[in-house]
């Protein structure tokens, strides 16, 4: 996106008929950039810059979530995107998919091994990416929602939200379990 | 998460003994990696820890309050941290979901103040558990819909029938006397066989034959004639209190429903809420009216058939009762593979609607983009959905049927054979088999209804607890105990260091304090989503505050009279809606009595009336829904005009005119500003213009107020509005402004 954006016209690059970006929709690539973490926080330079304290945030969570990243700077502010994380170092790499994992505690659920049901509430006893829980959901039929096709959320009776990207993935006991209830 | 449902763990954990006071401890319910677990926070008096499960000696925090400052409940997505500096460094000390994320809000802004050396209150924790089995309540309710016994739950629906029982018991008894006839005429059936027509040894002189036959003939008669009679009235009576039951369940949930908070519909989806008035008092009414009756007539006719097969023939009827389990079985088993799949119809038949409605009333946007053809395939395939599924609900009914009629057609066929045999070597008359033949047919009936009146049961009774979930939610917007009665208001208002947040931990408007003169009128600027009309819905409590006290001439809103607070205040608010009916009848929305005159004098201050006039209905011009068939401009005067003639002591124009053009607006403006000598304003408007006569702006930056002051010290200060004004390019304005 960054070479000349005169209007060619050429028809295989959509993008290439659009004014050149801002700068703060730019996209970042690997090579020039860099990550480390101090303390808590991520903190990210470009090329010999400063140092400075970043967030990484998914644009797409559901179909994409380790593409088209945002960095944001500390008030929030768009810095750039990372279109990809293939072309990073290991180390950098997994330096942002353990950002990533702190900012998104959505679990998703792995397993289903029961549902019981208690009046209009439902108790599911799950396996999850961050370990065995029970989560009680209320109207389930309200609160399991089909974002894209095939890719569930649940949304428990205390705003948190549980994913489940393949249905059709899940073993066939926990799938049985899921046909019975949606 | 239940991890730390079942019983309460004890905060601060065993094991864990500090030499000083615990001035607050609070559980996280994730680990510093992110998998679910117990942590505990522990603030004392000079230190804070860290306490992992299990072991409570060593802490794996434990840091010196005099070295840190700045605590703060980061919000991440599905939950937060709680994270403290030490010299310049962000230390995080435990992570939380949702479930904890209100309770770590409070506990950083306790800290922050203890950090610098403030007193700060942590509430204890509000338990939003249900105490019996420890399942989270929905906000705003006390009842667990999973505790509440059934019975209870049968017992308030029964309530309803209350005022009309003597209908509701003249109809079980008249119920009863219409199954219980039925049973008659197949006993007639009996006689008719053995003495008149197949007598068996003997036969009687015929012309006795013949009377007998006329007398159970005109038995046979006067039993379907009264058992039409008792099913007309049964079926009337039936209609007139379900009718009566629903219409009182309906209203009441409206009534509530009008009256619950905008918080209540922020959470819900419409299409629930309307679903839970429509759908789940029909459900209601019908079981209400027929499922106590079925119950009892079906009762009677399974214990009635019972005695008469038994006394008939005790030997025949034990084949009769052979295959009785395996219809029980057979139907339970199946009901609920058939729920499910209805299930899954009504739901998909849901989805077909809501997709019907948003496409239609999204047409123009389609038809703009050209974008016919995907939503004719998406309905398509989304009605394809529903057919498959009807089918599927088909399908296993007719399974079903089939496979129970051909189950008790073998106990028909049982009782043929044995029967049969019966009457040809032994003592059994015909008369009697055949009597005999239609109680069995009469017999299964009940039975197959008896089982799916188990799973019918409990869709109404969570139908009657959707419905009572919403009945029983409080308004969290609610009357004080003793509300300061507010005949006349002055319209001084004031902001004590107010927080508040649509969701507990989001907040929006952090810690606003002002206050404003009554007649003052006050320009609220800001970037969009600054939390102006936030501020607004304050004033107007529509929610009342997390922390922090709104004031209106002193007195803390909560405790003014609701009624006499939104009598004295008018507001325009930024999305216009107005309801279908007359132009005369929006105007006068809030003041049904109101005058010709005064509408009239309305609708020129707001600049409506020119407009008004040139249609040819004139004040009586009809609207259509959401007040179709004016202009978006046109349709803001109207809520103008609707404001004006509320004569409220605090007016809100919340960008009450960015869809009219310049000059119309400084007409409005005009009129405006002699309407406002009197009364306290607060005027949202992103065209910096329309606040040029403003006493005072209060320039809003994420939450907070950054500026406060005249347009002239504003500008001069070279701050936020300044930027602001800049920014809109707004140079018009700006000369506008310093004129
Ligand atoms: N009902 C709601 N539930 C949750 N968040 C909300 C709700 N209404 C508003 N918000 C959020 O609160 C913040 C402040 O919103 P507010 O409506 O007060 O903005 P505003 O200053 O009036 O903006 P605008 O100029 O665009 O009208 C926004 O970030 C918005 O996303
Ligand atoms: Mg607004």
């Amino acid at each position: 996106m960054s070479e000349e954006t005169l209007p060619t016209g050429s028809a295989d690059e959509p993008g290439a008929e659009w004014p050149e970006l801002p700068p703060e929709g730019r996209t970042l690539a690997p090579a020039d950039v860099c990550f480390r973490r101090e303390d808590a926080r991520l903190q990210m330079r470009e090329g010999e810059g400063e140092w400075r304290e970043v967030s990484v945030v998914r644009l797409f969570p559901l179909s994409e979530p380790e593409r088209w990243l945002a960095v944001l700077d500390d008030k929030q502010a768009d810095i750039g995107l990372l279109c990809d994380l293939e072309g990073f170092e290991p180390e950098q790499r997994l330096l942002l998919e353990d950002e990533l994992r702190r900012r998104y505690l959505t679990p998703v659920i792995t397993a289903i091994s029961a549902i019981r049901h208690r009046g209009d509430v439902a108790e599911w006893t799950v396996a999850t990416d961050r370990g065995e829980t029970s989560i009680v959901v209320r109207n389930v039929r309200e609160k399991v929602k089909e974002p894209l096709p095939g890719h569930l959320t649940i949304e428990d009776a205390q705003g948190n939200r549980y994913e489940i990207p393949h249905r059709a993935a899940l073993d066939a006991a926990s799938r049985r379990l899921l046909d019975m209830e949606i | 998460m239940r991890n730390d449902a079942e019983s309460p763990a004890p905060c601060p954990p065993e094991g864990f003994s500090p030499d000083e006071q615990v001035r607050v401890c609070a559980q996280a319910d994730l680990l510093p990696d992110g998998r679910f677990g117990s942590e505990w926070l522990v603030i004392g008096e000079q230190h804070l820890w860290v306490i992992a499960d299990g072991d409570g000696a060593t802490p794996r925090i434990e840091l010196p309050l005099d070295e840190l400052s700045d605590a703060t409940a980061q919000t991440l997505v599905g939950g937060g941290a709680l994270e403290v500096s030490r010299n310049g460094t962000h230390i995080e000390l435990v992570r939380y979901t949702n479930a904890r994320a209100g309770r770590f809000t409070t506990v950083a802004g306790a800290l922050g103040k203890w950090l610098s050396g403030e007193e700060a209150e942590v509430p204890e924790e509000d338990e939003k558990r249900c105490p019996r089995c420890g399942l989270p309540l929905a906000e705003g309710t006390k009842v667990c819909p999973a505790c509440l016994p059934r019975s209870q739950t049968l017992r308030r629906l029964a309530l309803y029938l209350l005022p009309a029982w003597r209908q509701a018991l003249g109809l079980s008894l008249i119920a009863l006397a219409h199954t219980a006839l039925g049973l008659i005429p197949p006993y007639l059936q009996k006689p008719l066989m053995d003495e008149v027509l197949a007598p068996r040894g003997e036969p009687r002189p015929v012309d006795e034959r013949v009377r007998l036959l006329g007398t159970l003939v005109l038995a046979l008669l006067i039993a379907h004639v009264l058992m039409s009679g008792l099913g007309a009235a049964r079926a009337w009576l039936s209609a007139w209190l379900g009718n009566r039951i629903s219409h009182d369940i309906r209203v009441q949930l409206y009534r509530h429903l009008q009256f619950l908070s905008l918080g209540f519909y922020d959470k819900q989806q419409m299409g629930n809420v309307i679903s839970r008035v429509n759908q789940d008092t029909g459900r209601l009414q019908e079981f209400l009216v027929w499922g106590s009756q079925d119950l009892a007539t079906n009762l009677l006719l399974i214990v009635g058939i019972t005695i008469v097969l038994l006394v008939m023939n005790a030997k025949l009827a034990l084949f009769v009762f052979l295959p009785a389990p395996i219809v029980v079985l057979l139907s339970t088993v199946v009901w609920k593979r058939v729920r499910h799949y209805m299930h899954r119809f009504f739901h998909r038949w849901g989805r077909l609607n809501a997709v019907l409605n948003e496409t239609l009333s999204g047409l123009r946007v389609t038809k703009a983009f050209g974008q016919e053809p995907r939503h004719i395939d998406d309905f398509s395939s989304r009605s394809l959905e529903l057919a498959i599924s009807g089918t599927g609900v088909e399908r296993v009914w007719s399974i079903l049927f089939s496979g129970m009629s051909l189950v008790m057609m073998l106990g028909t066929l049982l009782v043929w054979y044995v029967g049969g045999r019966e009457v040809l070597f032994g003592p059994m008359s015909l008369g009697t088999l055949v009597a005999f033949l239609t109680y069995v047919g009469m017999f299964y009936q009940p039975l197959r209804f008896m089982s799916m009146l188990l799973n019918w049961a409990s869709r109404s009774l969570a139908a009657g607890e959707r419905v009572f979930e919403v009945l029983d939610t409080e308004p969290e917007v609610a009357e004080a105990e003793e509300p300061v009665a507010m005949p006349e208001m002055q319209g001084r208002v004031s902001f004590r260091d107010v927080s508040f947040g649509y969701e507990p931990h989001r907040p929006v408007l952090k810690g606003i304090s002002c206050e404003v003169e009554a007649g003052e009128m006050i320009g609220l600027v800001g970037q969009s989503g600054a939390g102006k009309t936030t501020t607004i819905n304050l004033i107007c409590r529509f929610y009342d505050t997390d922390a922090g006290e709104v004031l209106i001439d002193g007195v803390p809103i909560r405790d003014i009279h609701i009624e006499d607070l939104r009598r004295h205040i008018g507001i325009v608010p930024q999305d216009t809606f107005l309801f279908s009916g007359t132009i005369a009848e929006n105007i006068a929305y809030a003041k049904p009595g109101a005058t010709r005159e005064e509408i009239v004098r309305a609708a020129r201050i707001a600049n409506a009336h020119e407009f008004i006039v040139k249609k040819p209905d004139g004040y009586e011009t009809l609207l259509g829904e959401r007040g179709q068939g004016l202009s978006a401009g046109e349709q803001q005067r109207l809520s103008i005009a609707r404001a004006v003639l509320h004569d409220p002591a605090i007016l809100i124009l919340d960008e009450a005119t960015s869809q009219v053009d310049v000059e119309t607006e400084k007409g409005i403006q005009e009129a405006i500003d002699r309407l406002v000598k009197s009364r306290t304003t607060f005027a949202i408007a992103h065209r910096l213009a329309t606040l040029k006569n403003a006493d005072r702006l209060f320039v809003l930056k994420d939450g907070e107020i950054a500026e406060m002051g005249t347009h002239d010290e504003l500008l001069a200060a070279e701050g936020e509005f300044y930027r602001l004004v800049q920014t809109y390019q707004d140079i018009s304005a700006v000369s506008a402004v310093q004129r």
